[in-house]
């Protein structure tokens, strides 16, 4: 539905505003109305990319449809909280709501806002309303203490009335008021210096065609540490899991640029890149792993038969305090002087503030040289690939899985210079092994730290047999889960291996 | 099948009520006369018409309007709706082409009432085929239970699944035969039999004021009986 947000100055400007209606239109005052509410959204504007919001105000908490002031659900609450996962809510609708769009993901207040509202509906002769008028007098702050407040004429057009908006809108530019936004969340929310909807961890890259390497890659890479840098909050507050995902992805695919195109800038820049990106990775392994061990606690359970359940708790009360332990450790690098300097270092480096002159090979336009890298990836998968039999070590099942983790990358981060369609296609396709690999991989690391958890927890007290007990279960479960996945493997990396891929990646790509 | 017994005004109380109580609402005016769409203040686009209303989802979602109350939209009725049986006749699968169409609607919206003309027609078929409630209000005299019969008969041969509720309609306390038959009626096994609803000069001066009732007088009985509809309403469609 349409909307626009309007300057609106003072009370003559609306009474002259409201004469230069009456031709077509009366208006009609409904309402006068305080409102006090908090807006929540994920760090990475998910609910604003869908046109949605979670407000708090003094009588409910709900998830709307801004737009169309649609109410999605509701609930009562008893206080504010500063931050909403998809099972904070109690109501199903809610919480079914949200689990997909958010899955790990946690709502923060991005603000308060308070406003003394005036409600007008505009009507056609017919004396239907065809376009919802307010003017807002609105008081706006967040935790960081940035206030500001503004005057507003908010403009809500009915469905089926466009036409009459873009009469009421042609009125009032006519008379000079001047448009700030098409979008009255978008235009609160700019004023917390994070444009909404903009952030993604999946970056946006518009690479030209005929850029030059070098510089296509110091691109890539600054939008990388872009990313860093804006998850380091995120993970210090413990906001929530996804913003360490986040960053380790941003680092690895970093390093793989680095990798896959060591040639194209000069060594020295990139061993000092590759030096501050490996430390971050580093530094990162410990919490994450621990994260994702957390996070399996149902699944565990599942495994399980019901006598042996809850003797599972012991284990993931060590992993939680480990993961406290963890957490401090990496909180206190992100806010260390080696942290800050590396940050710095990185930033400068891909500033070329101490660049060293590029390679004859960075020279070369983006375009071929991207080719170049992404098939010689695919042709390494297939070889690898094809040699896999059902006997083969699992070694080489987790080699495979990170070189198809390396095409996955150049496919996104190079997917501005190729066809839509068939990169989207080519990654679904990828997506396939991957998921299997992965599987295969997540099991036989989890089973490997099981093994470690059994070794510490075995000694004589009947707490400890028990714990050792249910880890040993545990293990035999995640083996033949293993073993089930690996069955599937040679079928699997044949749905890959077909014709129709190579033939895609051959016209792209050779 | 009969006109005047309170259909648009129950199908326009019913329909604020759902809106009001959070659920995004859709009523179809399927009545050439329009009398749903008035009320609502709303007319059909000047291009719409009764072979757009077939043609598909995309041009009757294009032509829906939304009303002056939050979660209410209304796809208003053409005066081409009269050519409606013609139009559904001369196509294949003519008894489902209302709910093809509504289908793909029912995606957008959580209720969809229909306001549909009296009489027994291949239109009035693909209505049935499309509900999953239909409401049936009567006057309280011996000859609406005479129209019901034969109403009942025709469902029990055409379109035996379809849930039915009778509505008593403009029931006046004081005259005997209404209390009579308001007292004595027992409906068929399978239909339900919901609150009925008074006479009343104000829902009568609906088509002055032009609103809902529940708007304009939300304290009244007549407005109490519409919200007591409504809770049987969604109970049996279990929204």
């Amino acid at each position: 539905m349409q909307e626009l947000v309007l300057k609106f100055s003072d009370a003559t400007q609306l009474s002259t505003l409201l004469k230069q209606f009456s031709a077509k239109y009366s208006c009609v005052k409904t309402e006068n109305l305080n409102i006090k509410e908090y807006y929540f959204d994920s760090f990475d504007w998910r609910l604003f990319n869908k046109n949605l919001c979670l407000i708090v105000n003094d009588e409910m908490l709900g998830l709307f449809e801004y737009k169309i002031n649609y109410r999605v659900s509701t609930e009562s609450y008893n206080k504010v909280k500063n931050k909403y996962y998809w099972n904070s809510f109690r109501t199903k609708a809610l919480r079914n709501e949200l689990k997909n769009l958010l899955q790990h993901r946690a709502l923060v207040k991005i603000c308060k806002c308070e406003k003394q509202t005036e409600q007008y509906k505009i009507l056609n002769e017919d004396e239907k309303t065809v376009v919802k008028l307010s003017l807002e007098k609105l008081s706006i702050s967040n935790d960081l203490n940035i206030e500001f407040d503004s005057s507003i004429i908010r403009l809500q057009g009915l469905r089926g009335y466009s036409k009459e908006f873009k009469s009421i809108k042609n009125i009032l530019v006519s008379l000079g008021v001047e448009i700030v936004n098409n979008n009255y969340l978008a235009y609160i929310y700019d004023y917390f210096g994070r444009p909404p909807g903009q952030f993604s961890s999946k970056i946006k890259l518009n690479l030209d065609a005929d850029m030059n390497t070098a510089e296509a890659i110091r691109l890539i890479l600054s939008k990388l540490a872009d990313v860093i840098i804006e998850c380091e909050a995120g993970i210090k507050n413990d906001i929530d899991i996804e913003f360490l995902h986040d960053y380790r992805v941003s680092v690895r695919k970093a390093r793989v640029i680095l990798s896959e195109l060591k040639k194209m800038i000069s060594p020295e820049l990139r061993d000092e890149l590759k030096g501050v990106f490996d430390e971050l990775g580093e530094q990162t392994n410990n919490l994450r792993d621990l994260d994702v061990y957390l996070l399996k606690k149902n699944t565990y359970e599942s495994y399980l038969p019901e006598v042996l359940k809850k003797e599972l708790s012991p284990l993931f009360d060590k992993i939680k305090k480990e993961r406290q332990a963890a957490f401090k450790k990496l909180k206190s690098f992100l806010n260390s002087e080696i942290n800050k300097n590396m940050i710095l270092q990185m930033e400068c480096l891909l500033e070329g503030v101490f660049a060293s002159p590029d390679s004859k090979e960075g020279t070369k336009p983006i375009l071929q040289i991207s080719r170049k890298v992404i098939f010689k990836r695919y042709k390494s998968i297939l070889k690898r690939g094809r040699k896999i039999k059902a006997k083969s070590k699992d070694d080489v099942l987790h080699d495979l899985r990170l070189e198809c983790k390396k095409l996955r990358y150049l496919l996104e981060l190079f997917s501005s210079l190729f066809p839509t369609n068939e990169i989207d296609f080519l990654v679904s396709q990828l997506k396939i092994i991957q998921d299997n690999l992965g599987d295969f991989n997540d099991l036989s690391v989890q089973q490997d730290k099981m093994k470690v958890y059994l070794d510490e927890s075995l000694g004589k007290s009947k707490a400890e047999i028990q714990l050792a007990s249910v880890i040993g279960g545990l293990i035999t479960s995640l083996h033949q889960r293993k073993q089930e996945v690996r069955n599937v493997f040679i079928e699997t990396f044949k749905q890959f291996d077909s014709k129709k891929n190579n033939k895609v990646i051959t016209s792209l790509f050779s | 099948m009969k006109g005047g017994v309170g259909k648009t005004t129950i199908c326009v109380n019913l329909a604020y009520a759902a809106a009001n109580a959070g659920y995004s609402t859709l009523l179809v005016d399927l009545d050439p006369q329009g009398a749903a769409s008035y009320y609502f203040r709303t007319k059909p686009g000047k291009k719409f018409n009764s072979s757009k209303l077939l043609s598909g989802y995309k041009k009757v979602y294009n032509s829906i309007k939304g009303s002056d109350y939050d979660y209410l939209d209304i796809l208003p009725a053409s005066m081409t709706y009269r050519n409606l049986d013609v139009e559904l006749d001369s196509k294949k699968k003519s008894k489902k082409q209302l709910k093809n169409v509504l289908t793909k609607l029912k995606e957008d919206y959580d209720i969809i009432f229909i306001d549909a003309p009296p009489n027994l027609t291949l239109l009035s078929e693909n209505i049935f085929e499309a509900s999953d409630l239909m409401i049936i209000p009567l006057i309280p005299t011996p000859l609406s239970l005479v129209a019901y019969k034969k109403l009942s008969e025709f469902l029990e041969k055409k379109n035996k699944n379809l849930k039915c509720a009778i509505t008593f309609s403009m029931v006046e306390k004081r005259r005997e035969m209404h209390k009579s038959i308001v007292r004595n009626f027992t409906p068929d096994k399978s239909v339900l039999r919901f609150t009925s609803i008074p006479n009343s000069s104000q829902i009568e001066k609906m088509g002055e004021y032009r609103e809902p009732i529940l708007v304009k007088h939300p304290r009244s009985k007549a407005s109490a009986s519409f919200m007591a509809l409504w809770g049987e309403v969604s109970k049996n469609l279990k929204i």
